[in-house]
């Protein structure tokens, strides 16, 4: 039997996916004042969408927006690393400083670096599963 | 059963006598660089003390597993290509 045709695993992925969706972006938004943050966030949303194609044998998105989504990623770290060693001299130094009182954006900086490295790990984590399925799919 | 009951108690209340003697051995020692990390923890507020003693290795520590991800990613894609 195949995956897409068990009603137990397409009913329980299609009403958990927006929960799991959920969740994962409360673990990289609250990530700067609790335990956790934008890499394992991306893993959840990574993971949640590789079940969700394997179960459903469709694809979500086409794998250039995922490719963007992981680009963008990168371009917000190397931007913010590039800031701050120009201006202090150190990786990511004199740039803990921007904080609210809010408590989602307690610490700007990190939630905006929490945020780039969750937006590059969910892209990095479904390409990587996309190019192995394409890549057995080939040698088959 | 019950002989294995009572053979687990006593092994429990022995454990629980050397615990009981080991610590009190122990000196407790307060660390004054709690202070610092609770008024950080105020100035930033962070509601963890684990997130403020953690933060500022953290951001290093997954930026370098984010490069290790966006490297397996570039070096599939060149694999591939070949």
């Amino acid at each position: 039997m195949e995956l897409k045709e068990s009603v137990i695993l397409r009913s329980t992925i299609s009403k958990l996916f927006p929960f799991i969706m959920l969740f994962s972006f409360y673990m990289f938004s609250y990530g700067a004042v609790y335990p956790g943050g934008g890499f394992q966030a991306g893993v959840i949303f990574g993971t949640i969408v590789v079940i969700f194609e394997l179960v459903f044998e469709q694809r979500l998105f086409t794998n250039k927006i995922y490719n963007w989504l992981e680009f963008f990623g990168i371009i917000i770290i190397f931007s913010a690393l590039i800031y701050s060693f120009s201006k202090t001299g150190f990786l990511f130094g004199d740039m803990y400083g921007y904080f609210s009182s809010s408590e989602v954006f307690t610490n700007v900086f990190i939630w905006i670096l929490n945020f780039a490295i969750y937006t590059e790990v969910a892209g990095s984590i479904i390409l990587i599963f996309r190019h192995f399925i394409e890549w057995d799919y080939e040698e088959v | 059963m019950k002989k294995f009951d009572i053979f687990v108690g006593i092994v429990l209340a022995i454990i629980f006598v050397a615990i009981y003697i080991y610590l009190q051995d122990i000196d407790l020692i307060f660390h004054e660089e709690v202070l610092d990390f609770e008024s950080i923890a105020k100035t930033m507020n962070i509601r963890n003390m684990v997130t403020t003693i953690y933060l500022g290795p953290r951001i290093l520590d997954t930026v370098l597993e984010v490069m290790v991800v966006f490297l397996t990613v570039i070096g599939m894609k060149f694999i591939r290509s070949e």
